[in-house]
């Protein structure tokens, strides 16, 4: 090993941070050059002298001043609920089902606010237009809906343009026990002879993820209360 | 006695997991006086390494203090088969890392010639009969203070950590977040010019440039 690649290591080599055959190729250089052996004693004095550098005057006084100090802010904490508590609770797996929690919060918020959106823009087509496919779903083959004015919403599938689960919904289905064919069973018989549809009524809360949907049996057309 | 000066007296490497995870687990159970426990442990260690990586006494004393806030706001995530010393490290060089970046560029060396100002009051205290053995032992103090203030933040960092403190080269990088690879060759350029500093300070031939 040359000189020059020698020196390169001593910085190393002088606190054994070298691997063991490199620093026995080191050692073995020093054994027989002098010049080296000189410099690699200048590393150990410097080494020595930085740790006269190490912690040896450190007050007491202090390190208690520094404790009591944490402690009393500790304590501060605690009389705040769910401040200090709450990053002392969260361990990585609670952190993750948190985090999953607000993606899904998120997700459902957005579904809501593109729900609402495509609702504004197919405003002013015709009601029929306006049917969506969750929707439909919802409120089954009705062939009208009566809305409550403000929160409440008429929908009414477009018989022309029948969505994806029209023809689903739309078979008699007695058999059902959810869905829009058990709705559909429960109406009166009058309803049958003379179909007036069920109201579907929306009404939206605060909460974005949470609508109130019911359907309230379709009034008599003599009433006047409802549209067709 | 140097070899005395070098053990970590806070932290006995053969029994300090056990005891330290009791501690840990009683802390997280709310147990004031365990985690206060932690504080006595390590706040010499802690705050010296502040000392040793910001430079003055009211930044280490500021630094010790958010290393233990953040270490009980953080004691719910910590794995106890880890090292607690380790791990205290690890925040106390963040910890210093956001101080430092705070206080701005070039503050350091200011921050060092305040270090050496203080330990060299100390030192001035301590004279006796072999005062003259105690200046030049603040003198060289107070050099290496300089040098290791005049260092890049990363080689200060590992140097204090590996050669003041006594950690291993893992642990050091485990506590910087970098490859111990990357530490070795931090400490040769660090340990490079803190030998050099000092042989221009000093007087002393120097050798070849590594």
């Amino acid at each position: 090993m040359k000189c020059a690649r020698v020196e390169a290591l001593l910085p190393l080599f002088v606190e054994g941070d070298l691997r063991a055959i490199r620093g026995r190729a080191v050692a073995s250089h020093l054994r027989s050059c002098a010049r080296c052996g000189e410099v690699a004693d200048g590393y150990r004095a410097s080494q020595r002298r930085l740790r006269l550098y190490g912690p040896s005057e450190v007050d007491d006084a202090l390190l208690d001043a520094i404790r009591e100090s944490v402690m009393k802010r500790l304590e501060r904490e605690a009389r705040r609920p769910g401040r200090a508590r709450l990053t002392f609770d969260l361990l990585p797996a609670r952190r993750l089902a948190l985090a999953a929690v607000a993606v899904f919060i998120a997700a459902g918020a957005i579904l809501a606010l593109l729900g609402e959106r495509g609702r504004d823009e197919t405003a002013g087509e015709p009601v029929a237009a306006r049917n969506s496919v969750g929707e439909s779903a919802v409120t089954g083959p009705g062939p009208a809906e009566v809305a409550a004015p403000g929160v409440a919403r008429v929908e009414r599938p477009n018989p022309e343009r029948p969505t994806r689960t029209a023809p689903r919904v739309s078979k008699p289905a007695p058999a059902r026990s959810r869905g829009a064919g058990t709705r559909r069973a429960r109406r009166s018989p009058a309803d049958e002879s003379d179909p007036v549809p069920p109201q579907r009524i929306e009404l939206q809360t605060s909460d974005p993820l949470i609508r109130i949907i019911w359907f309230a049996p379709g009034k008599a057309r003599d009433s006047g209360a409802t549209t067709s | 006695m140097l070899e005395t000066a070098l053990m970590p007296t806070d932290f006995p490497s053969e029994d300090r997991r056990g005891p330290d995870a009791a501690l840990v687990e009683r802390a997280r159970a709310g147990d004031a006086a365990a985690f206060e426990q932690i504080i006595v442990r390590s706040q010499r260690r802690v705050f010296s390494t502040a000392w040793r990586l910001l430079g003055t006494k009211e930044d280490a004393q500021d630094a010790a203090q958010e290393v233990f806030l953040r270490a009980y706001r953080y004691l719910g995530g910590f794995d106890t088969r880890q090292d607690l010393a380790a791990w205290l490290h690890q925040i106390t060089v963040n910890v210093c890392r956001d101080i430092a970046r705070k206080r701005g560029p070039g503050s350091a060396v200011h921050a060092s010639l305040e270090t050496e100002r203080e330990l060299g009051t100390i030192e001035a205290l301590a004279s006796g009969a072999d005062a003259e053995a105690d200046a030049i032992r603040a003198q060289e103090r107070a050099m290496v203070t300089r040098a290791i203030a005049d260092l890049p933040e990363k080689e200060r960092a590992a140097i204090v950590l590996r050669d003041i403190e006594g950690l291993t080269t893992e642990e050091v990088a485990r506590a910087l977040g970098s490859r111990p690879a990357t530490v070795r060759s931090q400490l040769c350029s660090a340990r490079a010019k803190i030998k050099r500093y000092c042989d221009r300070i000093l007087g002393t031939p120097q050798g070849e440039e590594p």
